[in-house]
């Protein structure tokens, strides 16, 4: 039982410890620190997610929100402003930030005590205990989704169609940005003295990156069996290029030739294997004159196709969810390595090509 | 534990939350850089996605809740433990894709922003505001 009440107290200290990162990252002038806090604020929320039971949102959320986020903000950073152009009283300041604190705990206090405060119901809803029943069910195949990762069954079988509508959302935010950049083409050669960090940062990269790979590729194809998935992996995945492209420079990607054009061509091939794992069961049925569904997993009532779930050795493969965990993963890893690539070139270059062609046209 | 304690450090979480939504909303409506604007952005979006999972958490009576993860064989008395134990795993399959989403969003905000940078020499709302006209 004391366990039990140091969880609590956990998840009250990491709510207490945002509320002071986010303040001070709402009223910080000095950009730079404003991330940082931000940073802090992502941890915070990373602990509660874990507290919360949601060891699926802390793989993407930690890589997202603590990696790649505050390392696009400093990207922003050094391309435009550091500093906000606000005068604050620094005796007002304290006192809103101890009020806000203050506020927390006194409300908390009276919705507890006049006993109207949320607490964790000891059930959850029906939706949830059907969704639980039959994430992984041989005993009633005909309406599970065979695969024992509930969160992943949900994104790509109980509700796939919502998901790819997603990917949709996630492929024209990342056209959207190209689009910004467009006719912005930029190489260099790369010279191993001049650009990037020290040689000992260099060589810790070169040990570092593969590990990420690895475990990046290891959350995505075990999606269907331990939390991880697509997003997950995919954007464990896209830390490895970035820290390639902090430490190492962009010149180095010009001399590996891994360019903007590959990236979109791996990018693609993602977004096309997520649509042809939506279909396979449809094209499949269309040959074989059986009813089917479109992004249809298992077989299920009048549709009797559906991708296998056990292997040989009784090895579970996850159905329709593997093959899509592997095309997210692509998709989701590529999309983010050409907007870092984007962002990557130098601001004079780009100035001279985008400033410079539309005075060009006046 | 009694029940009121645990309310009250729920209903810390919960608040903290609230308070945050406030300060981010204030980040985004009120202050000038449109930089501080992002952060504050994406601060709103986390703390509205801890909200959802929030709203999935569970206690059951005595024990820890467990993720929504079967790790057991698919035995009758193992699912019948899983749906007495586990967490809603609803809220967090909308919460994973919002995250990857919203990165992508805030990416291209940011790619706004630099082009607003570039043709107007500034990312204070104010002064963006008078240059236009």
């Amino acid at each position: 039982m004391i366990s039990l009440t140091l969880y609590y107290v956990l998840m009250a200290i990491c709510g207490l410890g945002s509320v002071v990162a986010v303040f001070l990252a709402i009223v910080e002038r000095d950009m730079l620190k404003a991330v940082l806090f931000s940073a802090i604020q992502s941890t915070l929320y990373a602990f509660l997610y874990y507290l919360l039971m949601a060891p699926d949102i802390v793989l993407t959320y930690i890589p997202v929100s603590v990696g790649l986020y505050p390392a696009v903000i400093l990207f922003l950073i050094k391309k435009t402003e550091r500093f906000e152009d606000v005068e604050m009283k620094k005796g007002v300041l304290w006192a809103t930030g101890l009020l806000s604190l203050v506020f927390v705990i006194a409300t908390a206090a009276v919705i507890a005590g006049k006993g109207i405060g949320p607490v964790p119901p000891p059930d959850v809803r029906f939706l949830a205990g059907w969704y639980l029943a039959t994430t992984f069910n041989p005993r009633v195949h005909l309406i599970s989704a065979m695969a024992p990762e509930g969160v992943t069954s949900i994104v790509w079988d109980y509700r796939g169609l919502d998901t790819v509508f997603e990917t949709a959302v996630l492929f024209l935010a990342i056209i959207a940005s190209v689009a910004l950049m467009r006719g912005v083409e930029h190489k260099g050669v790369y010279d191993e003295l001049k650009h990037g960090m020290t040689l000992i940062g260099k060589t810790i990269t070169k040990i570092v990156v593969p590990l990420i790979i690895g475990v990046g590729i290891s959350i995505a194809l075990h999606g269907h069996l331990t939390p991880g998935g697509g997003f997950q992996g995919g954007s464990a995945l896209a830390v490895a290029p970035l820290l390639v492209l902090v430490v190492f420079s962009k010149y180095f990607f010009d001399k590996v030739k891994f360019t903007k054009t590959k990236a979109l061509a791996i990018r693609s091939s993602g977004l096309l294997g997520v649509g042809l794992t939506a279909f396979a069961v449809l094209i499949a049925a269309i040959f074989l004159h059986k009813p089917a569904y479109i992004l249809q997993n298992q077989p299920r009532v009048g549709a009797p196709l559906g991708f296998p779930w056990k292997g040989i050795d009784g090895v579970l493969l996850g159905g329709s969810l593997l093959s899509f965990n592997a095309c997210e993963a692509m998709a989701v890893c590529a999309g983010f390595v050409i907007l870092f690539l984007l962002l990557s070139i130098p601001e004079r270059y780009v100035r001279s090509v985008v400033v410079g062609g539309e005075e060009h046209e006046h | 534990m009694s029940t009121e304690v645990l309310s009250f450090l729920f209903s810390i979480v919960f608040m903290s939350m609230i308070v945050n939504t406030a300060l981010a909303l204030y980040g985004v409506l009120a202050r000038p850089s449109l930089v501080k604007k992002i952060i504050a952005l994406t601060i709103l979006g986390d703390s509205a996605n801890t909200f959802a999972i929030m709203v999935g958490f569970r206690q059951p009576s005595g024990t820890n809740p467990i993720p929504p993860v079967l790790l057991w064989k698919p035995t009758p008395s193992n699912i019948r433990y899983f749906i007495s134990h586990a967490v809603d795993p609803l809220p967090q399959a909308l919460v994973l894709t919002a995250i990857v989403i919203g990165l992508a969003v805030t990416l291209f905000l940011v790619f706004l922003t630099i082009q607003i940078y570039r043709q107007y020499g500034t990312t204070d709302v104010r002064k963006v505001a008078k240059l236009r006209g």
